[in-house]
């Protein structure tokens, strides 16, 4: 067996310096030497030895040390190599440090408002009081008596400007308001940008936007940390589309209840 | 204890005073109550009671407005959800045209051009036609554009209004009404777009001609429709016909290649004595094809007129009406 050894050690070089002879146990700093075989195909280091693999190698049972075997010329230490994170490690940080920061910190349940029948959006608050949102819904219309349900796609921007605090973990949002619009993905005559066939502007607007202005209150309510939504609010909103708004302000005939629409929803706070 | 208490009551009355300052909130019914006190007020804002009765206010007036604004719930301006009762209305009216003009040899009718969000006229226009001195009128007919944008609520404003009206009325589809998903709200709210009724002695064949609007998977002109008609497969008693539609032949809506075609068709059905169409938003007489049948144009409701056709047995006249 040991003859075995001796007879390999000549062949794979050992990268151990006679000087810095190993001094007890190795610590985690010089544990990160170069693994063996890392320098495969370099002729001056082909193999190199984990300084923590030594006092094993020295300390063979019942024999002499293995490395006095090897002539002391040979051995020397390699500095260890420099071990940045490599490309993909920091590719990969900051992929996961990107959608850490965008992840949302609520979700919202929207009835009605001219953005489908029910909502379901995510969204951010920012600002120095959190006094800004900015939501995304996708919802859906049914079918009613038209021959296809629909699909809306809804950007949302809330200002709300001032929270009284009720006490208890309660909370009162006397005015939201803000602007949002309304994609409608349907089977009927939709379009953003009108269809070549008009030969240019002829309808003049755009049947699958709508720009919606609302504004409404709130109420809080803080919950314990047994749940999984730090708070749960509750909102009305009152709000009407640009298409309303036009043909309100060219008639007498309309007034403002006409151009409303009534909205309820339940805002669940997660971060 | 006790001054711990008190470090706490001071502490509360601390925060909530600044509350106050910030919001500029004061409790009338506190104050009614007999605690008239600032000091006291600041302090009991934050009391159950007026927690509680601000949160109750606030979901009772959710409620109210949920109650009293049922009909304020909208899920999208293009949803296809009517109004109970506004189904079918062209059948409706049609049934008491018939009715209403059962041998009869002569007939009076409004042709009144497209309504699109011309409200105020429109509403004007209704209480003209129920003037009392306005009684020899049998029906109307709405050429087409009862909304601008095809949105549900301008097609159940339009019918507000025009439910108005002691006589019928038909309405035909315009090129406004099929935006967005006007087509489906037409078709749920007046019925067929391609119909036709008789009034005394006369038929009235009512077609859509907004091709524009629509690819080939809809024919438009529907010359099945026309063909039925002329072949009579629904046996009715008339002597001639009247074409009514909403774009005219030539207009940048209508289906152009087919035009004398149309015309041909038209002109085998039973002695067609004259066309109406609406669209063009100004007054029109055209005979288009030079063969002696005229399409009267009428204005839109901005223009507060309309044309009004007498029937006679074997004539007919017609006044352009400002009102």
């Amino acid at each position: 067996m040991k003859s075995f050894i001796i007879s390999l050690l000549p062949a794979l070089l050992l990268t151990w310096s006679a000087d810095g002879a190993p001094s007890g146990s190795p610590t985690a700093e010089r544990d990160t030497l170069p693994v063996a075989g890392r320098h495969g195909p370099d002729t001056e280091h082909p193999f190199l030895i984990r300084r923590v693999t030594l006092p094993a190698l020295q300390m063979y049972p019942g024999q002499e040390s293995l490395l006095q075997v090897a002539p002391t010329g040979y051995l020397r230490e390699v500095p260890p190599l420099k071990r940045t994170p490599d490309r993909y490690v920091r590719r990969v940080k900051r992929y996961r440090d990107f959608w850490e920061a965008i992840i949302p910190e609520y979700t919202k349940l929207h009835f009605a408002g001219g953005m489908g029948l029910l909502s379901f959006g995510f969204g951010w608050d920012y600002g120095r009081k959190k006094q800004w949102e900015t939501d995304l819904y996708i919802g859906f219309v049914p079918r009613f008596s038209s021959d296809r349900a629909s699909a809306t796609f809804t950007l949302k921007q809330n200002y709300i400007p001032w929270k009284i605090p009720l006490g208890g973990s309660w909370s009162f949002e006397p005015l939201e308001t803000g602007l949002y619009f309304s994609r409608v993905v349907a089977d009927g005559n939709f379009w953003v940008r009108e269809p070549k066939k008009y030969g240019g502007p002829y309808y003049r607007f755009a049947t699958s936007f709508r720009a919606n202005v609302f504004l409404g209150q709130r109420i809080t309510l803080g919950l314990s940390r047994k749940h999984f939504n730090k708070s749960l609010t509750f909102f009305y909103e009152l709000s009407t589309c640009d298409l309303y708004v036009v043909s309100a302000f060219t008639n007498k005939y309309l007034n403002v209840t006409d151009i409303l629409s009534l909205a309820f929803g339940l805002k669940f706070q997660i971060l | 204890m006790r001054q711990l208490q008190q470090a706490l009551r001071q502490d509360i009355e601390r925060q909530s005073t600044e509350t106050c300052r910030k919001t500029g909130f004061r409790s009338e019914c506190l104050l009614r109550r007999g605690l008239s006190d600032e000091k006291n007020v600041n302090f009991v804002i934050l009391s159950d009671v007026t927690m509680n009765e601000m949160k109750r206010l606030f979901f009772l007036l959710c409620c109210a407005l949920f109650g009293a604004g049922c009909e304020l719930i909208e899920y999208h301006p293009y949803e296809v959800r009517l109004e109970h009762g506004n189904h079918d209305l062209n059948a409706a009216a049609i049934a008491r045209i018939e009715s209403a003009c059962r041998d009869r040899d002569t007939v009076r009718f409004v042709m009144m051009g497209d309504a699109q969000r011309f409200y105020d006229e429109t509403r004007d226009f209704v209480r003209h036609i129920n003037r009392p001195d306005q009684d020899s009128i049998d029906f109307v007919i709405l050429g087409g554009d009862l909304s601008d944008f095809g949105l549900t609520r301008e097609f159940e404003w339009i019918h507000d209004i025009m439910k108005g009206l002691k006589v019928p009325y038909v309405a035909l589809i315009g090129n406004h009404d099929l935006l967005g998903n006007g087509l489906q709200v037409f078709r749920a709210m007046y019925g067929d777009i391609n119909f036709s009724f008789v009034a005394g002695d006369t038929k009235f064949l009512c077609l859509n001609t907004n091709a524009l609007e629509f690819d080939y998977s809809e024919p438009v002109p529907d010359f099945v429709f026309i063909e039925n008609e002329i072949g009579d497969t629904v046996v009715r008693d008339y002597r001639r016909t009247v074409a009514v539609m909403h774009a005219q032949p030539y207009g940048e809506q209508f289906n152009n290649n087919v035009a004398k075609v149309f015309q041909a068709y038209l002109k085998k059905s039973r002695n067609l004595s004259f066309c109406l169409h609406a669209h063009a938003h100004g007054l029109m007489v055209n005979d288009f094809f030079d063969d002696g049948i005229t399409y009267y144009g009428c204005s839109c409701m901005k223009d507060r007129s309309y044309l009004l056709f007498t029937l006679t047995e074997d004539s007919y006249r017609y006044e352009v009406v400002y009102y």
